[in-house]
Parts: structure tokens; C-alpha cells; sequence
């Protein structure tokens, strides 16, 4: 199965911002608050950043 | 300023064993709810990247020969250089799941060179090549080797199926602990295969290597190559996932010895703020 590569990229996000604001608070709630945020702002960085390249390279 | 509701208990301890398991310091001070974050997290993604570069991702060491020959062939009296794999540097603070990888660049260092001799009987799946002075068949199938002969059983890429014994003169066996699943082997001065009256003289390719010698084991730029062949970008992305797990464990390893950065996270919003300077030296 080819896997196209940026969906490797949602799950990393993922992690990234559970373990990266779990090492910033202390408070559950909090942690998932600002890691739900953190990743929701990364994909949708990384949406914009992938619709840029598409359009540039049109 | 470390959080008074936060029991540390020995911070050192605390930190050595978030190094070795992630999110085992956090569970040695009862923060269990972190201490599961972190171990489903860092250890799920260094698995994932592991899954995704076919257990090869970890290695300590990118090994070099002097002549651009290929390192798993090199005789002993010829050793490899090495250089360290600046990726590991991240990898190694998964703790234990990357550890193997210094043992094995000591085996390696220690495992000698290319052998000359068949030191136990092969049985094994084959990819390779067999030649002639003038013709050169890819063949893939099944090989035995023990003593001065052994059997062949394979299949030519037009589909022409073949089995027989052979017999050699001289046997060459790449390096026994090298970073490849595959492991080389030549064999000169054949007799006895006939391929529809093509008499092969000469055997090169590849049989299985046993997963305790090519496990995280130093490896050369070719079989680097290869593993790029193979997998294309996903080794790239299995390796980034194994390095930023190893990078994601230094954060927790911190937050094990120090706390969260942040604070406890029940402050009010203000407090996050830098206070003004009047407030500064009011203080």
C-alpha cells in the first residue's frame, strides 16, 4: 500500500503536541486543552504550507 | 521554581529512569497520568519508525573502507573506519530500545573480517547471481551449502525453474555481524548446476543473517543505498519518527528532574504574563 508521505505527518503532530505540552504543564486538563490547540494549529500550518507549494508549483 | 504539589522523590533517580523507559521516572514519582503520556507516545513512535524502516533505523556508527570496496567483505586485516551516526544522538535517548546499538558497534568493532570459511551449514533463502566467463543469470530461490558442496533450488526471471547439487572450490562469506539482514556470499569455481546448458562457474548473492547480527548493528553507505531502494522516503520518515521520539524523551527526562516548565497549569492567565516593571520593582 503507498501511504502518501504527509499523512505520516498527522500522527507525528499528534505526538509531538501531547508529549511537547505534557513537559509544559502539570494539570491533565491543560495538557490536553493546549495539545488539542497546539496540533490543531500545526495541521492547519501545515495544510496552508502544502497548499502554497501546490499553487507554486502549478 | 518547582511546583510544592509536585513529589519529585529522588529527582536523579527519577531522571535516570525516565532515560531508560519513557515515562518510568514519572511513574516512580506517582505522576501516572504523564508517565502514560510519555511511554504510549515516545515508544509507540519509535516502534512506528522502526515498523516503517524495517527494524533498521537505529545504528550507532556509518562504517568506511578505504578503498570504496564494500565493508561487509573486508578482511580482517583490513579494518573499516567509522563515523558516528549523528542521528543516534537523538535515538539514543529512547533509553533501552536503542542501547543494543553501542553493544552491537562493540561486536562489530570486534567481528573480525570476511570468511574464507564455512564455519556451519547454510540453509537459507537466496538472491544472487550466477555467471559464467561470457553470462551473467539473476536467479532467486532456496540454497544449501555444507562442506564443498550443496544444493540449489531457484527460479530465472524468464520463469525457467532449476535444482540440482553443486559442488565449489572456494567460499567467501561477508562479515558475520553487520547492519544488514542480508548476508554475502560468493561461491568460485562451480560445477554441477545446468540451467538448460548454461554452466555457471561462478555464485554471488545474498543469504538470511540471523537478527541478533544485523540488529542495530554499523552499516555502509551501501547497504544504506539499499535500504533506500527498497523503501524509498519511508526509511527517511522512519528515521525522523525514532529521532524525534529520542528528542521528545530529553523533554521528558527534564520535566522528570525539574518539572514542567510552565507551571502546574491551574494559574490564571495572568500569571503567564511577564509582570510590568513597576510590578518588577515593587517586588
Amino acid at each position: 500500500m503507498n501511504v502518501p508521505s504527509l499523512v505520516y505527518a498527522i500522527p507525528l503532530a499528534a505526538v509531538i503536541s501531547v508529549v511537547y505540552t505534557s513537559t509544559r504543564f502539570e494539570l491533565t486538563s491543560r495538557i490536553i486543552e493546549r495539545s488539542a490547540i497546539m496540533f490543531a494549529k500545526t495541521v492547519v500550518g501545515l495544510v496552508a504550507l502544502y497548499a502554497l507549494l501546490a499553487w507554486l508549483s502549478a | 521554581m518547582r511546583d510544592p504539589r509536585i513529589n519529585f522523590r529522588s529527582r536523579e533517580l527519577a531522571a535516570v529512569l525516565a532515560f531508560l523507559i519513557p515515562g518510568a521516572g514519572h511513574y516512580y514519582q506517582g505522576r501516572r497520568v504523564k508517565a502514560g503520556i510519555f511511554f504510549s507516545g515516545i515508544v509507540t513512535l519509535f516502534f512506528a519508525g522502526m515498523v516503517l524502516g524495517h527494524w533498521q533505523p537505529v545504528y550507532s556508527q556509518t562504517a568506511f573502507s578505504a578503498d570504496r570496496s564494500l565493508v561487509e567483505m573486508l578482511p580482517a586485516e583490513k579494518p573499516p573506519t567509522t563515523r558516528f551516526s549523528i542521528g543516534y544522538g537523538a535515538q539514543v535517548f529512547n533509553g533501552l530500545v536503542a542501547l543494543p546499538a553501542l553493544i552491537q558497534q562493540a561486536r562489530f568493532s570486534a567481528g573480525g573480517g570476511n570468511s574464507k570459511v564455512l564455519q556451519e551449514e547454510i540453509d537459507s533463502d537466496f538472491i544472487g547471481v550466477l555467471r559464467d566467463n561470457s553470462q551473467a543469470v539473476p536467479v532467486s530461490g532456496r540454497i544449501t551449502v555444507r562442506g564443498d558442496g550443496g544444493t540449489l533450488t531457484g527460479v530465472t526471471p524468464d520463469g525457467f525453474e532449476f535444482s540440482g547439487e553443486f559442488r565449489y572450490v572456494s567460499i567467501r562469506l561477508g562479515r558475520e555481524v553487520y547492519g544488514s539482514p542480508r548476508k554475502a556470499i560468493a561461491l568460485s569455481q562451480l560445477s554441477g548446476i545446468d540451467i538448460e546448458g548454461f554452466r555457471p562457474t561462478n555464485l554471488n548473492g545474498s543469504v538470511e543473517r540471523s537478527f541478533l547480527n544485523w540488529y542495530q548493528v554499523p552499516r555502509d553507505n551501501a547497504e544504506l543505498d539499499r535500504l533506500h531502494v527498497t523503501l524509498s522516503h519511508q526509511f527517511d520518515i522512519a528515521c525522523v519518527f525514532t529521532w524525534i521520539a529520542g528528542l521528545l524523551n530529553l523533554m521528558a527526562i527534564w520535566d522528570a528532574y525539574d518539572g514542567p516548565a510552565y507551571g502546574y497549569g491551574d494559574e490564571s492567565p495572568d500569571d503567564d504574563e511577564e509582570p510590568e516593571s513597576g510590578d518588577r520593582e515593587a517586588d
